[in-house]
């Protein structure tokens, strides 16, 4: 029996080259049965985990190592044969990434023979020999003696003994020996197409055009050891020196052990006692003596030491030291900066008391147990949430203090997902993009694969050869890395040097590098995780606790916020939610009259609830009427041979029987389909990883066979199963929804009672949420805030409050409101102020800022302190040049650097600078509204819709307040109109599309079924402002008009801009106005 | 001054329809249908022009390519080739300069859709400017153009007339732009988009509102263009047209004292026109690609004879001679009156393709390789002349890895091609049979070098064998076996390319045999 190691494999990791997972490598030489398969890509490691998961199950012996080639094409395997090697490839990987930009590697070959050290080198010779290539190779056997090789692969050129024969005299007389191998790229001969479209994509051009770029065979597949030993029949030593290498090289990525960083534990403490001073210290501080008399209360202590002694059994106290380490500079900030941690173990006593956390242990009664599996050998996991515009601080306070060769970002994965594959694919085949289009277009809100209905329904033929092979080609491309790119914020950490456990490259972000693995990896190997996050919510909290402090003194944080207030569940009741966390859009808002949160635990499952796991279980309707009362509260149970009844009980009590969480349809899966603890992980990473290879439905037929066995009825299973599959889309652990729930309280809270600081702060924050400020505004008027302009004289470049009568604040508009400011300017502005400008020759003068800039202000009429509105002031901004104020750059950001006066600037006065009067045409109210529009977003003159109400009546519509009237009849036919403000076409809502379109006195939801929106596409998808006629239907408090039929009515908007809305168009000539963006609606597809 | 304007609404679009329509092997394209040319510009492709269809969708010049494609389901896209647009439009004014030698395509700001002619005291030959703008209308119609014409005092309100002016064809009288140009909007004064969408904040909409205005607060507050365009609208200055340039005609003539009949005196005669041409040819640094001589006879008849080139040149010799060579084509192929019954009386030889000829140096030996691309050439040219140039033809290679696909024979004009350097390992035979011949060969499974074979009747011994060189189909195009190809020597010493089609155990269980080609 013969035996053979491929030593030469490049995976579908060197991107564009490889034709094959790692994965499928792996199981194909084990099925072919080689002795061992060495994996190594361009310059990476970042496909050598997958591949170790993969070898270890099916028992092969697996060589992780690394096709190094130098940046002048010397292209070398390096195989390290311990762990001291492997770091030190690492490290060269790493300081090569470091060099170039993302995405590539910078290596030389002396930086090549410096790393050699332990490597098992086997150099893959050129096309053509030559005196460099043989230079080297003596050079290379020079600085790694009996450790160095060179390959030999068949090629089927033509002269293949000849060739051999020169190479293996080459490598003797060097000192490299020749080492049989296919230097493959995919596991299949089938794959050679795939291999050849994706050299295309690469190269950018079509197969027809690649001519000579392309593979000339399908020869570079594994082979099998028999067909090997035939091919080097002349060489049976080259392809024994194969395994002799194999067997030199004992690393393993098994032996890559996890050790967490020791900074946060002071030298004389072990690190549990350390996290024990601390959570008491911290307990001290939550449960303060004026307002805890008989000290922490008795069930938080109980729980505390608990958690303290899983936590010890465990070894988890210095995952949790590190957390509280990241966490603690956050908060000694001078400015400190908001934080909340999440995850599952993140709502526990001990991060209550660490500050990790700001839900109270006792109002969320989440058990901590619960979530730290003790069987699952794996860390617990906690993200934490920072202010969005500071995470950057956090992120190098970690760099910092751990240094780049310890701490860095884990690596996404980008794949191919079937509209880029479609369209490149299609690309290489030389389908035209109006094809590729069309087949692209199929999948728009569908799954990942492209049967061949949908392509009919795009009009093509699925029978056509070209079409044929390039959806089979997509589809295989589907699920491909296409390139790496930094997690949003998962750190690793570790004690010793990170560069020594995997390569660090440079991210697309300045300042940022991260690691070639994904999280994936990282909990194949065990290796620990903190995610840093940023929250946009967190940062709008930290300003209004601020403005509440300055204008009102009162001193609040998450955790002492007012608990349990009857007036802010009332406010969610009413689905008065825009701009609170989590539960302003519209489907939510929907749910909050239906759910009456009443209590926090209330506001955790409004979060969990509108998911697409509990909707694709259907368990939302059982829910509601069990808790309504209308249907009783039962608990699905086995037949009584196989387990107790309420086996379920504990696990669904407190969502009425009905699972909405994640981890309840894991512990159903434990429990009531008896699933052992690490199927139920293999599940949990099947749910994470659904996107991308669609595994879990694996698991369908144990999961619903083991339910329907134990004597549980089937659909209450099928629907159990559902749920995790939805969950896939968007996993919402309990854990999760109850730290932001705490947000949503939290926010709640403060537009309830500071509507004013509310509105200021959310202002501030933007872009975050689902509405703009328009409507963000709109909604803190009718909560009776007094909102003012911008303007030169008043405002800043934040939103402010400025104090009216009887203690309240009214807001006034900040520049950042205005478009295309640039925000250092506006400070000089604001900083030359004084006791205010006297005219805007003075503020040119003075303030230090551009032309463009003081245009620009014009344009959002920001001078009517100076007695000028925006006509009269662009008129005058425009003359600053030619008078001598300045010379102002042309665009923003170029800022001046001159501030002194010019001459004549002290004795402006008019005769010097008089000149014949021009009468600017007036502006209509319409076109002010327009343009305030135009310039900021939004106008607190009047609604644009406003201007349109007579013709809106005669075309029979009524307005969106008239709408909610209690006495119009459900199903009735009505007409409303209005912007469209949100157009969506969600995933789980079978193409159906919801808009909110918004008038002068509030809004309307319309509900386009899939029938009518392929009647009226255009303008459901491209109008901005229209008029619907259809059937009104009332659910609860929730008024939705069914549409049925349409006017685009966005034509007349440009006639308000345009001014010319009284006046009918000219006949004699074309309109002909200018397209600026009047209102852009936000439109999630 | 009399100016017309001919405005080319959707110039891109007609251009490229048209240009589809010369070109039908590209693929089909529905005009009714929505259809936008696209640029590439930051943050994805945009639309660059659409057709009416595409329009009434909603879409709009400018907008994100991804965008428009979400609004119309079924667009069709193809690139905008601007380059190409101009080019098209400088063809079409070279055509109008029928009507006056003055035209002048509209520049970037006005559109680049279309141009000016300067009809000043020549409209009367064309019947009056009612008359020329109906023929003019008419022929454009012919070419599938649907133009907006405008005649008018000023280039200025022309342009704004074409462009705004309900009516097809505005005749504008002499004085009337001030009040036909107050009603139209300040787009009409081809302003630059900054200065428009000022000028409209302030709220001057019409130009009207700005024609009686006090122009010292606008000179302050605006460039000079919005003043100047006014004025050159108004007739007020003078606007000077960039007139579009004809390409340089080389062309000699040469009048004779004495009718010549013999083919000698007409080719030195058209040698010294040559001679004549080439002072002007150095200058632009160019040479002939294709000439047309013309002989005048004495009777009125004119006969042309065109010659063409394999490389750009300014040799009187070489054009006398091929020149020659013609002539004797035609005598022996016309009657003998063709040179003998009248003579000629006059001789004129025009350059009508010329081409860059690029400076070069020269070689001590005669025989080096850049004269002996000359040489080569010159053999073409004569070949061409005797036997007509598209009998003329040469090998060119091809990117491909199949050998019947690695060349492919074009006709011999211009440079010869560069053929990859022949790559030993690889050897490809001298003679490829068009089709491979079918063998019966010996060999060993799977993929064991030929024994012996035979081929046409004869049994060949193999004396030696070199391979396999493995090359795989193309299978994109279609689905055919892998080949395996062995240069193999029999025992007389000729060499032969065999050819095992379909991978033993793999793709076939009884492979087929070929001979493929004959080495030297």
């Amino acid at each position: 029996m013969p035996c053979y190691a491929e030593l030469a494999v490049t995976t579908n990791f060197s991107f564009l080259r490889g034709g094959s997972h790692p994965q499928e490598m792996v199981a194909a030489a084990a099925e072919l049965g080689l002795a061992a398969i060495g994996i190594a890509d361009r310059n990476s490691f970042a496909g050598v985990v997958r591949a170790y998961g993969e070898a270890r199950k099916r028992k092969i012996k697996l060589l992780a190592g690394t096709r190094l080639v130098t940046a002048d094409g010397f292209e070398v395997l390096a195989y390290p044969t311990d762990r001291a090697a492997y770091g030190r490839l690492c490290r060269l990987l790493t300081a090569g990434n470091l060099k170039a930009k993302k995405g590539e590697c910078c290596l030389g070959f002396d930086d090549v023979l410096a790393a050699s050290e332990g490597q098992m080198l086997i150099a893959l010779p050129p096309d053509r020999l030559s005196r460099d290539f043989t230079e080297r190779l003596e050079a290379l056997a020079r600085a790694a003696p009996g450790r160095s090789f060179l390959a030999g692969a068949h090629r089927y050129r033509g002269d293949e003994p000849r060739r051999l024969g020169l190479l293996a005299e080459l490598g003797d007389r060097a000192g490299a020996p020749l080492v049989a191998v296919n230097d493959v790229l995919y596991h299949a001969p089938e794959r050679r197409p795939l291999a050849d479209v994706l050299a295309c994509i690469r190269e950018k051009c079509t197969v027809a055009e690649a001519g000579l770029r392309l593979a000339i065979h399908a020869e570079r597949h594994l082979k099998p050891p028999g067909e090997m030993a035939r091919l080097f029949a002349d060489f049976p030593q080259a392809i024994a020196r194969g395994l002799q290498i194999a067997d030199a090289c004992r690393f393993s990525l098994g032996t890559l052990r996890y050790e967490y960083p020791d900074e946060p534990v002071p030298p004389d403490k072990t690190p549990q006692q350390h996290l024990q001073d601390l959570t008491w210290e911290g307990a001290h501080k939550r449960y303060p003596k004026d307002k805890y008399p008989e000290g922490i209360p008795a069930d938080v202590e109980r729980r505390l030491k608990e958690e303290l002694a899983l936590i010890a059994k465990l070894d988890y106290a210095r995952y949790f030291l590190t957390v509280h380490d990241i966490v603690a500079f956050a908060r000694r900030q001078e400015k400190e900066i908001l934080c909340q941690g999440r995850g599952s173990a993140a709502n526990s006593a001990v991060c209550y008391c660490l500050g990790i956390t700001s839900v109270n242990p006792d109002k969320s009664n989440l058990l901590f147990a619960r979530f730290i599996s003790e069987k699952r050998d794996e860390p617990p996991d906690i993200d934490v949430d920072f202010e969005h515009e500071r995470r950057e601080e956090v992120i190098q306070y970690i760099y910092e203090r751990y240094g780049r060769a310890r701490a860095a970002i884990c690596a996404t994965v980008i794949h191919y997902r079937a509209r880029r594959a479609i369209g490149e694919v299609g690309k290489a085949l030389g389908l035209t993009p109006d094809v590729t289009a069309a087949l692209a277009k199929t999948v728009w809100g569908h799954g990942e694969d492209l049967p061949d209905s949908h392509i009919r329904q795009a009009g093509l033929d699925p029978d056509n050869p070209v079409i044929r092979q390039a959806v089979t080609l997509a589809n295989e491309v589907v699920g491909f890395p296409r390139h790496l790119s930094q997690h949003v914020g998962g750190f690793v950490l570790t004690r010793e040097r990170l560069d020594e456990t995997v390569p660090i490259g440079n991210a697309a972000m300045e300042k940022r590098t991260f690691i070639e693995w994904d999280k994936d990896d990282i909990d194949t190997l065990g290796l620990m995780k903190v995610d840093v996050l940023a929250l946009g919510m967190l940062s709008c909290l930290r300003r209004g606790l601020d403005l509440l402090k300055i204008h009102y003194g009162e001193d609040r944080s998450l955790a002492t916020l007012p608990q349990d207030d009857k007036t802010v569940y009332a406010m969610l009741s009413r689905a008065d939610s825009v701009g609170v966390f989590q539960v302003e859009s519209r489907a939510q808002m929907s749910m909050l009259p239906r759910l009456k949160p009443a209590c926090f635990y209330d506001l955790v499952i409004e979060v969990a609830i509108v998911r697409p796991g509990p909707i694709q279980g259907d368990m939302v309707h059982p829910y509601l009427k069990r808790r309504e009362g209308s249907e009783k509260v039962h608990y699905p149970s086995p037949d009584p041979a196989h387990g107790p009844a309420d086996e379920l009980k504990e696990v669904l009590k407190r969502t009425l029987g009905v699972p909405l969480f994640q981890e309840q349809a894991m512990q159903i899966a434990i429990t009531a389909a008896q699933f052992t603890p690490d199927e139920a992980d293999g599940l949990r990473r099947a749910m994470a990883t659904f996107r991308h290879n669609g595994s879990i439905h694996l698991f369908r037929d144990q999961f619903i066979g083991g339910m329907t066995r134990r004597g549980y009825e089937r659909k209450f299973a099928e629907s159990c199963f559902g749920q995790i599959e939805g969950f896939g889309e968007y996993g919402f652990p309990e854990s999760h929804a109850a730290s932001f729930a705490l947000l949503v309280y939290a926010s709640a809270w403060m537009k309830c009672h500071y509507p004013d600081v509310f509105c200021a702060a959310i202002l501030n924050s933007q872009p975050m949420g689902f509405y703009q400020p328009a409507q963000l505004v709109r909604d803190a008027r009718q909560h009776g805030v007094e909102v003012r302009e911008a303007d030169v004289n008043f405002s800043e470049w934040d939103c402010t409050l400025e104090p009216v009568a009887d203690g309240a604040h009214a807001v006034r508009l900040g520049f950042r409101q205005i478009q295309g400011l640039s925000e250092d300017e506006l400070k000089k502005l604001v900083a030359g102020r004084g006791n205010g400008y006297a005219s805007i020759e003075r503020l040119a003068a003075t303030a230090g800022v551009s032309r463009f800039t003081i245009e620009r202000l014009a344009e959002a009429d920001a001078f009517r302190s100076l007695k000028l509105d925006r006509r009269a002031a662009l008129w005058a901004a425009r003359r600053l040049d030619a008078i001598g104020i300045r010379k102002g750059g042309q665009r923003k950001g170029s800022s001046a650097t001159d501030h002194s006066l010019p001459l004549l600037a002290h004795h402006m006065s008019d005769e010097l600078f008089s000149e014949p009067e021009v009468a600017l045409p007036v502006m209509q109210l319409g076109e002010q509204v327009a343009e305030d529009y135009a310039a900021t977003g939004l106008s607190l003159k009047e609604h644009p819709v406003s201007f349109f109400r007579n013709h809106l009546e005669r075309l029979g519509a009524i307005s969106n307040k008239e709408h909610c009237r209690e006495d119009l009849p459900q199903d009735s036919l009505i007409t409303v109109a209005g912007l469209v403000l949100i157009r969506q076409r969600p995933g789980t809502a079978k193409g159906v599309v919801f808009m909110t379109i918004e008038d002068e006195t509030g809004i309307a939801n319309i509900i386009v079924w899939p029938k009518i929106f392929a009647r009226n596409r255009r303008i459901v998808m491209t109008s901005r402002f229209l008029a619907v006629r259809g059937r009104l239907q009332r659910a609860d408090l929730v008024i939705h008009v069914v549409a049925e039929n349409f006017i685009d009515l966005t034509a007349e908007l440009r006639r308000l801009r345009d001014g010319d809305l009284l006046v009918p168009g000219d006949t004699g000539t074309q309109a002909c106005g200018p397209d600026l963006p009047l209102l852009k609606s936000r439109d999630f597809h | 001054m009399r100016i017309v304007s001919v405005w080319l609404p959707r110039w891109p679009i007609l251009r490229f329809l048209a240009a589809q329509a010369r070109n039908p092997s590209r693929e089909p394209l529905d005009p009714e249908r929505p259809f936008v040319l696209a640029v590439d510009a930051a943050g994805g492709a945009r639309i660059a022009a659409l057709n009416e269809a595409a329009e009434s969708e909603g879409l709009e010049a400018g907008d994100l390519l991804a965008d428009a494609r979400a609004k119309a389901e079924t667009l069709q896209v193809h690139a905008a080739d601007r380059p190409a647009d101009d080019a098209a439009l400088r063809r079409l004014a070279l055509w109008a300069t029928r009507y006056t030698p003055v035209v002048a395509p509209f520049g970037e700001e006005g559109g680049a859709d279309g141009f000016f002619l300067d009809v000043t005291g020549a409209a009367h030959l064309f019947g009056g400017e009612e008359a020329l703008l109906a023929d003019l209308a008419e022929r454009l119609g012919r070419f599938g153009l649907l133009a907006r014409l405008a005649i008018a005092g000023t280039a200025g309100s022309a342009w704004a007339l074409s462009r705004f002016h309900s009516a097809r064809a505005v005749i504008l009288a002499c004085g009337q732009e001030r009040e036909a140009l107050a009603r139209l909007p300040i787009e009409a004064l081809r302003l630059a988009p900054d200065t428009r969408r000022t000028l409209r904040r302030l709220g001057f909409k019409r130009v009207g509102a700005l024609i009686d205005q006090p122009r010292a607060p606008f000179a302050a507050r605006f460039e000079a263009e919005l003043l100047q365009r006014l004025d050159q609208a108004l007739g007020r200055v003078r606007e000077p047209l960039l007139l579009i340039a004809p390409p340089p005609i080389y062309h000699r003539r040469r009048h004779l004292l004495e009718p010549i009949v013999t083919q000698e005196a007409i080719v030195a005669v058209a040698s010294r026109l040559m001679q004549d041409l080439v002072d002007a040819l150095v200058r632009d640094g160019v040479g002939a690609r294709s000439l047309r001589l013309r002989l005048y006879r004495l009777d009125g008849e004119v006969t042309a004879i065109d010659v063409g080139l394999a490389l750009p040149t300014r040799n009187p010799a070489h054009v006398s001679r091929l020149i020659g060579l013609k002539l004797e084509r035609i005598v022996q192929s016309f009657d003998a009156d063709f040179a003998y019954g009248f003579g000629f009386e006059a001789l004129d030889l025009a350059v009508t393709v010329a081409e860059r000829i690029e400076p070069r140096q020269l070689e001590m030996d005669a025989a080096a390789g850049a004269i002996e691309e000359e040489r080569c050439a010159a053999l073409l040219d004569s070949l061409g002349q005797r036997l007509g140039a598209r009998r003329v033809r040469r090998l060119q290679p091809v990117a491909s890895h199949l050998p019947e696909r690695a060349e492919i024979g074009s006709a011999a004009a211009g440079r010869a091609p560069a053929w990859p350097a022949a790559d030993e390992t690889r050897p490809r035979p001298l003679f490829l049979f068009p089709r491979a011949e079918p063998a019966e060969v010996t060999a060993l499974v799977p993929e064991g070098p030929p024994r012996r074979f035979r081929w046409r009747g004869a049994m060949h011994d193999v004396a030696h064998a070199q391979g396999p060189e493995r090359i795989a189909c193309e299978w994109w195009r279609h689905d055919q076996p892998t080949r395996d190809y062995y240069l193999v020597e029999d025992g007389e010493g000729r060499r032969f390319w065999l050819c095992r089609e379909g991978l033993y155990g793999r793709e076939t269980a009884e492979p087929r045999w070929f001979v493929h080609g004959l080495f030297a």
